[in-house]
């Protein structure tokens, strides 16, 4: 103690010293501005608003902890912080809800002061809203008022093409997810313990999938002396998590639209499309593929994992699977592997998530109503600080995470929380950044806690050795190329679906591909990907 | 003459009016339900301009641009409208054939049961299902039909072979008319039931005193006498020809039998509600109403020439 005293007591009056002589120099320095210009300082108003309305689709998950976002730990820290009062108007948590409540409220011209949207993918783009006089255009006031977003977003342009319009103007504020981990979390995962029981590898190509499954079919790796194991579990063609057509990745297409070599293109048209779909026809006719998949949704295919009969699946990283088994078969493993190679040798990987940082469906726009849109900004900015950021992600310290060589570590609050909540309502009721629903950063390194260990190594392997450069971005299409996609895409869609799950199950022949490419044509598929490839150039030139 | 014409009139409104000031009670007894129909039932009647127009919300309806018959011209030149149509009305025709019909039987055959305790009882289970949330009967049909689902495990009792019977179009009629008839068929039968309970029993003591048979009695005594009830409900079912259970179909179908499955609700749902097409969608509303009035109308014409019995 005597030590310490000797050595930092001068130190320590040295930094009041200035600290006292700093505070007296800004103080005169406001009084004589004040004096001289007694209109900007009032106009200006405080550094944040003492209260804001805010319109934000409700996460069913924090329900059960309250009625508002208020409930969640993390936004009464952010409250505590910045005395900024948030009224928050949430629509009734079904998802049809949001939608309508949105157009509701549009329609009736009652607006709050700002509105968590989908405003990247709204219908007719956020410019129309700006344009009727429903929410402003933020782009002269972001400098100003956002340093820490917008020094981030100059840092990292690929990031900030997302946020902005075609025409390079901020309308809105994302969520963004600062790591890229984070926005890997869908993936190809086998059971590596009937692996090992079989005695082989985890496959790399397509072709060693067909023999993994082969073998899963029939050595009966669960080890029942019943053939009952499904080597692979799927649901229909392009459903987005686990679909069939995720199969198609490998030989270098994707089910839906993306891009190669700056082009814009569709799976189905390409010549690729036969040689995947052939691969994808013999796995289902050779009974490696659920009979039932085009039954399947998420609870379905999680029963059929964890009942012990699914060797095979693109899904979510393994975490909630291996939760729900820990206990029950110690054996049990699901970790992810690669995404497969095909015969040309590139992973290849289309899943949409992995292409950008911004969670497009939580951003942030002002309405024309906000009284004080700087104050607004400042006070969002303020999120995106550093201090922010460790709110919305960590909580408080000693309360929700301790740092721990320099690296916050969550609190038995939320990894084994003594109220008895599991781990993921601990992480509704206390993290912010959690449930996802308003504009932030978030950090990896508190998700990380969040996952298995299956789930991390999972992350981690998927994100490793992939070509993810054909991905789709999200652009934003004019009006004109809005109604002819709109007009066209359900007739397209239709035939699309319809004829990947007929040529599955084998209803319909590989031989009419070229005929029902005809038929796509007719219905205006080179038109719509005349609008995406406009649509594209213009996101390019952001 | 025209001025005699004119007095005539007067004293008609003149009568009325006297009339209407003598029942206030009645009348004003009747407004709150005149008024409950045109405010929900009329008044959003006019939202239907909005098929001739290129809706949005920021405009309205006095701002937005009109487009004319364009949304119409969309719906009926889209590529799959025969099919949708095609479908709607096999599902509807199908419906009407078994799933109105067995409503009727049961009834029937409830009547001839001289057990009232069984009569209950079998009243009691068959109206059960009507109370179970949709959700929750498709979610259960399509676990019944699924590859190891109760149908599948039963065929192979008997040695016979796994169907799939969910990528089969031709299967879907079927699956849906028989889960339809199952869920329908006690709470349709109610209002058949109470038609009967209606009956002059003096009819039948004079038909079984005249020797008649039972079946002579269902025949010459029973179902005319229901025949009205049934009659003013085929004209309403008629009227819905081209609406169909949307919700059932979208839970129970699936990409591989949209040829048979896909009808114009759910293409509609596919194709607009997400991107809030307004207009679209009022314009395929409009369509179906005015095609279901029209049936409506010819229906009611028919039944009025055949039955003697018709809405109005």
């Amino acid at each position: 103690m005597a030590a310490d005293i000797r050595k930092g007591g001068f130190m320590k009056l040295k930094v009041c010293l200035c600290a006292l002589l700093a505070a007296i120099a800004i103080s005169a320095a406001g009084c004589s501005e004040s004096e001289t210009s007694e209109g900007t300082t009032s106009t200006s108003g405080g550094e944040f608003p003492a209260e804001i309305e805010i319109f934000a689709p409700f996460s069913s998950a924090i329900a059960q902890f309250g009625d508002d976002y208020n409930a969640v730990y993390g936004f009464q820290l952010l409250e505590e912080k910045t005395g900024c009062k948030i009224n928050w108007i949430h629509p009734a948590s079904a998802n049809d809800a949001t939608e309508e409540q949105f157009s509701l409220m549009i329609s009736s011209g009652e607006l709050p002061d700002a509105i968590v949207y989908p405003w990247p993918t709204v219908s007719g783009g956020a410019q129309k809203y700006v344009d009727n006089g429903f929410i402003i255009d933020l782009t002269d006031k972001m400098e100003a008022n956002m340093p820490n977003l917008m020094s981030f977003l100059n840092e990292r342009p690929d990031i900030k093409k997302d946020c902005v319009t075609d025409e390079g103007k901020f309308l809105y504020l994302p969520y963004i997810r600062k790591d890229d981990e984070l926005k890997v979390y869908l993936g190809p995962q086998i059971r590596t313990d009937w692996l090992d029981k079989l005695g082989i590898k985890a496959p790399e190509t397509t072709d060693e999938l067909y023999d993994v499954l082969v073998k899963f079919k029939n050595e009966d790796p669960n080890g029942n002396g019943e053939a009952d194991e499904i080597p692979m579990i799927a649901a229909s063609f392009t459903d987005t998590n686990f679909g069939i057509g995720n199969l198609l990745w490998p030989f270098g297409i994707h089910y839906d639209f993306y891009v190669e070599d700056g082009k814009v293109k569709h799976g189905i048209m390409e010549p690729e499309f036969e040689e995947g779909m052939e691969y994808i026809i013999r796995l289902y006719s050779e009974g490696l593929i659920d009979q039932d998949y085009i039954l399947m949704d998420r609870t379905k295919m999680e029963a059929k994992m964890t009942s012990d009969q699914a060797g095979f699946m693109y899904g979510f990283q393994p975490t909630k699977i291996m939760g729900m088994m820990e206990g029950k078969d110690d054996q049990f493993s699901l970790q992810g592997i690669k995404h497969l190679a095909g015969p040309t040798g590139e992973r290849k990987s289309f899943e949409p998530n992995y292409g950008s940082n911004v969670f497009d469906t939580v951003c942030l726009a002002i309405t024309k109503e906000n009284k004080d849109p700087e104050a607004t900004l400042r006070w969002m900015d303020y999120i995106y600080s550093e201090e922010g950021t460790m709110i919305m992600n960590y909580g408080k310290e000693g309360v929700t995470y301790n740092m721990v060589d320099g690296e916050p570590i969550l609190t038995d609050l939320l990894l084994n929380n003594p109220d008895g909540l599991d781990k993921t309502a601990a992480f509704n009721r206390y993290i912010a950044a959690f449930p996802s629903n308003f504009p932030m950063f978030q950090e990896w390194g508190y998700y990380e806690q969040f996952l298995s260990d299956a789930g991390k190594a999972a992350v981690k392997t998927w994100m490793s050795d992939v070509d993810i450069s054909g991905i789709m971005p999200k652009v934003s299409l004019t009006s004109d190329e809005q109604k002819i996609v709109t007009k066209d895409m359900a007739q397209i869609n239709t035939l699309v679906e319809e004829t990947y799950n007929k040529l599955v199950i084998g209803s319909e022949s590989l031989d009419n591909i070229d005929a029902i490419r005809n038929e796509l044509n007719n219905m205006g598929m080179q038109e719509v990907l005349k609008a995406y490839q406009a649509a594209y150039d213009r996101y390019q030139a952001r | 003459m025209e001025l005699k014409a004119y007095n005539a009139g007067r004293a008609k409104n003149r009568k009325l009016l006297v009339r209407v000031v003598q029942n206030r009670q009645l009348y004003i007894l009747l407004f709150p339900t005149l008024l409950f129909y045109l405010v929900y039932c009329y008044l959003p009647m006019f939202g239907n301009i909005m098929a001739f127009q290129d809706y949005n919300l920021a405009q309205g309806i006095t701002g937005s641009e009109w487009v004319g018959f364009e949304h119409f011209k969309d719906f009926l030149t889209d590529s799959y409208f025969w099919r949708l149509i095609r479908n709607t009305l096999s599902i509807n025709i199908l419906g009407l054939i078994f799933s109105f019909s067995a409503p009727i039987i049961l009834a029937l055959l409830l009547n001839e049961i001289k057990c009232e305790t069984y009569k209950k009882s079998v009243q009691v289970i068959t109206y059960m299902p009507h109370f179970i949330s949709m959700v929750v009967i498709a979610a259960m049909v399509l676990d019944f039909v699924s590859a190891d689902g109760i149908i599948n495990d039963i065929r192979e009792l008997f040695g016979l072979e796994k169907v799939m019977f969910m990528t089969n179009p031709d299967n879907f009629y079927p699956i849906y008319i028989i889960s339809d008839i199952w869920q329908t068929v006690g709470w349709g039968s109610i209002i058949y039931i109470a038609a009967l309970s209606g009956l002059d029993q003096q009819l039948y003591e004079a038909a079984t005193t005249d020797g008649a048979g039972r079946f002579q009695k269902l025949w010459h005594i029973t179902i005319p006498g229901i025949l009205p009830t049934i009659m003013i409900l085929l004209i309403l079912r008629i009227g819905q020809m081209l609406d169909v259970g949307f919700e059932k179909v979208m839970l129970l179908y699936n990409e591989t039998i949209y040829e048979k499955a896909d009808v114009i609700s759910t293409y509609v749902y596919r194709r607009g509600i997400k991107d809030m097409e307004y207009s679209y969608s009022t314009a395929v509303g409009l369509f179906n109403s005015v095609f279901n009035f029209l049936l409506l109308v010819f229906a009611n014409q028919l039944s009025r020439k055949l039955t003697d019995s018709s809405l109005w």
